[in-house]
């Protein structure tokens, strides 16, 4: 059980004059329980790549299994549901009168009954951490950002993905509306299994258990994320920022600290150099 | 100078206001940087700047012209460039160079000109060499620097942008951050609505709105070392700023104004 993208590429506008690649050669895999962060540049291929994983659109080369389904194979429509993709900005999408009746239709259009839709509804609003009695009858345009956003991303809970895909999910979010989002995800994360796409290695990367970073549509790292929180060399090679806290500890070794590890979070990373500086005086 | 004075605006139908006596100043040459949660006003006050919202109450000024004057409403929007949070809300060309072209056209500039300028801002946001490429066919980040490029195109006396880097990746973040310091050294008024602390203290001046209200106007240095602030405000400490404020604790001497990891570093070893 798992997704698997094998060796797959992608070539926008094939045979035309506007013939793009956007990917080439990329293997992953995202397993139930596991959540898979995919960091690249702006167009380094990370959306497409998420189209593809989630049967948008077919490989131009190599192939996409959910749970051994090919995703341009012949049972494709086997997997109606599966995977579910929460696209960038997703509370631009949210239409109906009421969040109830948003959540609803997704699960409804899978066939659904009515109750287990409404169900469906009210345990993804729970997911998400809204009281689904004070939000159901909320109109989706009268939400914060980040309450809009988290709607957004129960819609798609709604409908019992295995498999769940965000895109930049924290992106234009207040500091209380990313701290929720990352609660989501962790959320996810028991429900099955999960990919998510950024550029913002930070925030992420104390959620993720593999890593994928992507330049120019190939791989330039894949592993645990452990490893490229000891050596953060990748995300520079992939136009990314080594996140501050982690590239002072990075210089801090390289003008000869010992540090027994590299962290993301301050108050560690406070403790572990200030201690350094103790022992070197 | 773009001068607010005392300005209330509600949105139809809303119980409370969006914003509720704000005054506030952006001169010439000056980079602010407006932060708070969502919901706390900043869109709404970057589109009072340019007269894309009118005042319930109080009134706003572009030098010396007030924005409800429908006479010098052209000449308020020609010297206000307005960068709006949803590129697609303002991308309108077929092609990207047709884009960036679309306001100096309006404002009448001559054809020569207009290739100038449209190269000039295209290069500025690194967006060069995709002059014929289709908007839909752009990265969200990509459509954003586009969304940017149009605006410098027209050449304003004022910059008003909302969240222009929510979408980019870091270094596309730091290059704006770089064109808007620039941009303020040659004389432009930026006014830069963002919820990331450590972007608004790239600006020298930061306003906090909390609920429709000023909360906070000084230097980046004194919002970042005010925890309660920050709080109340509902913006998070840079992750940096915690990491200073924890060697601070554990007693090493880290100046208040240490923003960048070189700085830390500096005070670690000194």
């Amino acid at each position: 059980m798992a997704l698997t993208v094998e060796r797959a590429g992608f070539v926008y506008g094939r045979g035309t004059a506007y013939s793009s690649r956007a990917l080439d050669g990329i293997s992953l895999t995202v397993s139930p329980g596991e959540v898979v962060l995919v960091l690249g540049a702006t167009g380094s291929g990370k959306s497409t790549l998420l189209r593809l994983a989630a049967g948008l659109a077919p490989p131009s080369e190599g192939r996409v299994l959910v749970d051994g389904v090919d995703t341009a194979g012949p049972d494709a429509s086997r997997l109606r549901g599966r995977v579910g993709l929460v696209f960038q900005r997703p509370e631009a999408q949210l239409f109906a009168e009421t969040v109830a009746e948003d959540l609803a239709f997704g699960p409804r259009n899978l066939g659904r009954s009515e109750r287990d839709a409404r169900a469906d509804a009210d345990e993804a609003l729970e997911a998400v951490g809204l009281d689904p009695e004070a939000f159901g009858r909320r109109s989706p345009f009268t939400l914060s950002g980040g309450e809009a956003r988290r709607v957004a991303i129960a819609g798609v809970l709604a409908m019992r993905p295995a498999y769940l895909l965000l895109d930049e999910p924290t992106a234009g979010l207040d500091a209380r509306g990313r701290a929720a989002v990352l609660g989501v995800v962790a959320e996810a994360k028991r429900r099955g299994g999960v990919a998510v796409v950024t550029h913002d290695a930070e925030e992420l990367l104390p959620l993720a258990d593999t890593v994928l970073v992507l330049e120019g549509g190939s791989p330039v790292f894949v592993g645990p994320a452990a490893e490229l929180l000891a050596r953060p060399a990748p995300l520079e090679a992939a136009g990314l920022a080594v996140p501050p806290v982690l590239d002072v500890q990075v210089r801090a070794v390289e003008a000869g600290a010992r540090l027994p590890m590299l962290t993301l979070d301050p108050a560690l990373a406070a403790e572990i150099l200030a201690a350094s500086v103790r022992r070197a005086r | 100078m773009i001068e607010l004075a005392d300005v209330t605006f509600r949105y139809p139908g809303a119980e409370r206001p969006a914003l509720a006596g704000v005054t506030l100043s952006l001169a010439p040459g000056e980079h602010v940087a407006v932060v708070g949660a969502n919901g706390s006003g900043k869109s709404t006050l970057a589109l009072l700047c340019d007269g894309m919202l009118l005042p319930e109450g109080g009134s706003v000024h572009v030098d010396g012209m007030d924005t409800r004057d429908a006479a010098t409403a052209f000449e308020v929007r020609s010297r206000v460039g307005l960068v709006l949070q949803d590129p697609d809300d303002q991308i309108v060309g077929a092609v990207v160079e047709e884009d960036a072209a679309f306001g100096p056209e309006n404002l009448g500039v001559p054809r020569e000109e207009l290739r100038a300028r449209v190269d000039e801002a295209l290069a500025a946001v690194g967006l060069a060499g995709l002059e014929r490429r289709e908007p839909h066919l752009l990265s969200e980040g990509q459509k954003q620097r586009l969304a940017i490029a149009g605006a410098l195109a027209m050449r304003p006396a004022y910059l008003v942008l909302d969240e222009p880097a929510a979408m980019l990746d870091p270094r596309g973040r730091e290059d704006v951050g770089a064109i808007l310091g620039r941009l303020a050294s040659g004389g432009t008024g930026i006014l830069r609505v963002t919820h990331d602390l450590a972007e608004a203290a790239a600006a020298r001046r930061v306003v906090a709105l909390c609920d429709g209200s000023v909360a906070f106007d000084g230097l980046p240095a004194d919002l970042l070392a005010d925890a309660l602030l920050m709080d109340r405000v509902g913006v998070a400490p840079p992750p940096l700023a915690a990491l200073a404020e924890g060697l601070r604790l554990r007693g090493v001497d880290v100046r208040a104004d240490a923003f960048t990891p070189a700085a830390l570093l500096e005070a670690l070893w000194r």
